[in-house]
């Protein structure tokens, strides 16, 4: 140690600083007072900052050069908040910002006494806090429905991708409808209940239907697929239709030429005015080799011809 | 301003640690850690089997009730026990210790005309018989089409030992529909409330000849 500092911590006990200072240098002080020059500074510095030396021996580390000026305390020597003085510069300054800190962290500035951060931290803190738990609950809820929605979403565009919806084609009463070199008709008739069958009562009724395919071109000779049929009501109730024996096979469709086939269907009496067919041509074609019959074709068969009673 | 860092950041080390201490012991933190992943863990245990996950969606009912399975509905009218079954001029008789279950049963449809399966008889240990091949599928209700607007009736004959029939149930099922099958068909499951003595009075005292008609 220099002889600056041993006389020093030596020499200033307490409230001897009279040359330089009035008995306040236990109050912060702001060090604007000391425009002092170097040479007298040097001479009346142990009146000047009695402070540092006063409380503890120094350390190896500790700043001695510049002098920390005595408006500062050192390093954990209190937690107590420094008063304010009033004629002070800085401190009306620093003032505002621990509550900007304490804001941002729940360690409170660094000058409350301990109670003081839990009781800003109750009291400050809880308005951030319902946001977030809120953020939280709503985030939760969110992810929770996107983990059952999407796989739920993806299955059904795979099932809807093998089931595409229908595109019907409505045909009114008695008109024909060509479609795919086919020209189609669809002749509605009722009849009496066979002897001895099983729907042979009142509240059903038998219908007889003929279906007539006639071939447009030589591509709708080769279509001679057996067209899927369904008789619905307007409540979207289906029913199924059954083949009578036909009077003639064709061996070969002829181009122009009329085939006819009857089927046979048992309906409600109620609704049996007003079932319409629906008719699904089949893309199937007669000409078709034997080694492509089961590759996939790109008709998906979704195209329905629907006859207006 | 190195005295004013060092004031901003004692305490902050302090409140930290105060923090920390507030929070639990770091056992008291590993303790929770490891009961959160032994009960996901657990968890595991309780999943269902692929099995269980594509099982059909079963609705129960006892004899005489409609039971409604969405895409069908079906009914229990009758069950008898037969030591034969006359199907047309052919008689076709029991095995050794068995008999023949005679359900009569009706079904139908709310909205699109559909075929069932080969209904099941479902046993008090969970065994499963599947309607007889002996007698031909075209008598039985799982030959006509079942359709909207009315209930179509038929049986369904099952050749089953003593033990089957305390508890048994019927289960009626619709196929799967081609490619794309669906995970959660409908079955309808009847009790057919067969308790003891009356399945012991249907294996003991069964007609002895059941005719089939042809009801077509």
């Amino acid at each position: 140690m220099t002889d600056w500092f041993s006389p020093a911590s030596g020499r200033q006990q307490p409230q001897q600083p009279q040359p330089g200072q009035q008995p306040q240098p236990q109050q912060p002080q702001p060090p604007q007072p000391q425009p002092l020059s170097r040479p007298r500074r040097r001479q009346a510095r142990p009146q000047q900052y009695p402070q540092p030396q006063q409380h503890r021996p120094v350390h190896p580390d500790h700043q001695v050069w510049p002098p920390v000026p005595p408006t500062r305390e050192p390093a954990g020597s209190s937690t107590q908040p420094l008063p304010a003085v009033p004629s002070a510069g800085p401190v009306p300054h620093r003032q505002p910002q621990p509550p900007a800190q304490r804001g941002a962290s729940p360690a409170g500035p660094p000058s409350d006494p301990p109670a003081d951060p839990a009781a800003t931290g109750t009291g400050e803190a809880q308005p951030p806090r319902r946001p977030r738990l809120l953020l939280q609950g709503v985030g939760a809820v969110v992810a929770l429905a996107v983990a059952i929605g999407a796989p739920t979403v993806d299955r059904y565009l795979f099932f809807k991708n093998g089931q595409p919806d229908d595109q019907v084609h409505p045909v009114a009463a008695g008109q024909e409808i060509t479609f795919e070199h086919v020209r189609w008709k669809v002749d509605y008739d009722t009849m009496a209940a066979p002897a001895g069958s099983r729907h042979n009562t009142p509240d059903k009724q038998w219908l007889r239907i003929a279906v007539t395919r006639t071939a447009v071109d030589k591509d709708g000779a080769q279509l001679t697929g057996k067209p899927d049929v369904l008789l619905k009501d307007r409540a979207g109730r289906a029913w199924q239709l059954e083949d009578l024996p036909p009077d003639r096979t064709p061996a070969d469709h002829v181009v122009g030429e009329s085939y006819v086939t009857t089927k046979v269907a048992v309906v409600p009496s109620a609704v049996a005015k007003e079932v319409e067919l629906e008719l699904r041509p089949s893309s199937y074609r007669s000409d078709t080799p034997v080694e492509d019959l089961m590759k996939p074709t790109e008709d998906d068969n979704r195209d329905v011809l629907r006859f207006r009673r | 301003m190195t005295a004013v860092d060092q004031h901003s950041s004692v305490p902050a080390r302090q409140s930290r640690r105060a923090a920390r201490r507030g929070g639990g012991s770091k056992v008291l933190n590993a303790v929770v850690g490891l009961a959160l992943a032994g009960g996901a863990i657990g968890l595991q245990t309780l999943m269902p089997t692929f099995e269980d996950l594509g099982a059909p969606l079963t609705y129960t009912g006892a004899v005489k009730d409609d039971v409604d399975a969405g895409r069908f509905s079906a009914r229990v009218e009758a069950v008898s026990s037969a030591r034969a079954i006359e199907v047309g001029e052919k008689k076709i008789g029991a095995g050794k210790d068995q008999v023949f279950l005679v359900v009569q049963a009706a079904a139908t449809a709310p909205k699109e005309p559909l075929h069932l399966n080969p209904a099941e008889l479902l046993t008090a240990e969970d065994k499963r018989f599947t309607a007889t091949d002996r007698i031909e599928k075209t008598k039985s209700l799982a030959y006509p089409w079942i359709q909207p607007g009315w209930w179509t009736p038929g049986v369904f004959v099952f050749e089953v030992p003593a033990a089957a029939l305390p508890g048994a149930r019927v289960v009626f099922s619709i196929p799967d529909g081609g490619l794309y099958g669906e995970p959660h068909l409908p079955e309808a499951e009847v009790d057919l409330g067969l308790d003891d003595a009356a399945a012991q009075r249907l294996f003991t005292a069964p007609k002895d000849v059941y005719p089939l008609g042809d009801k077509r």
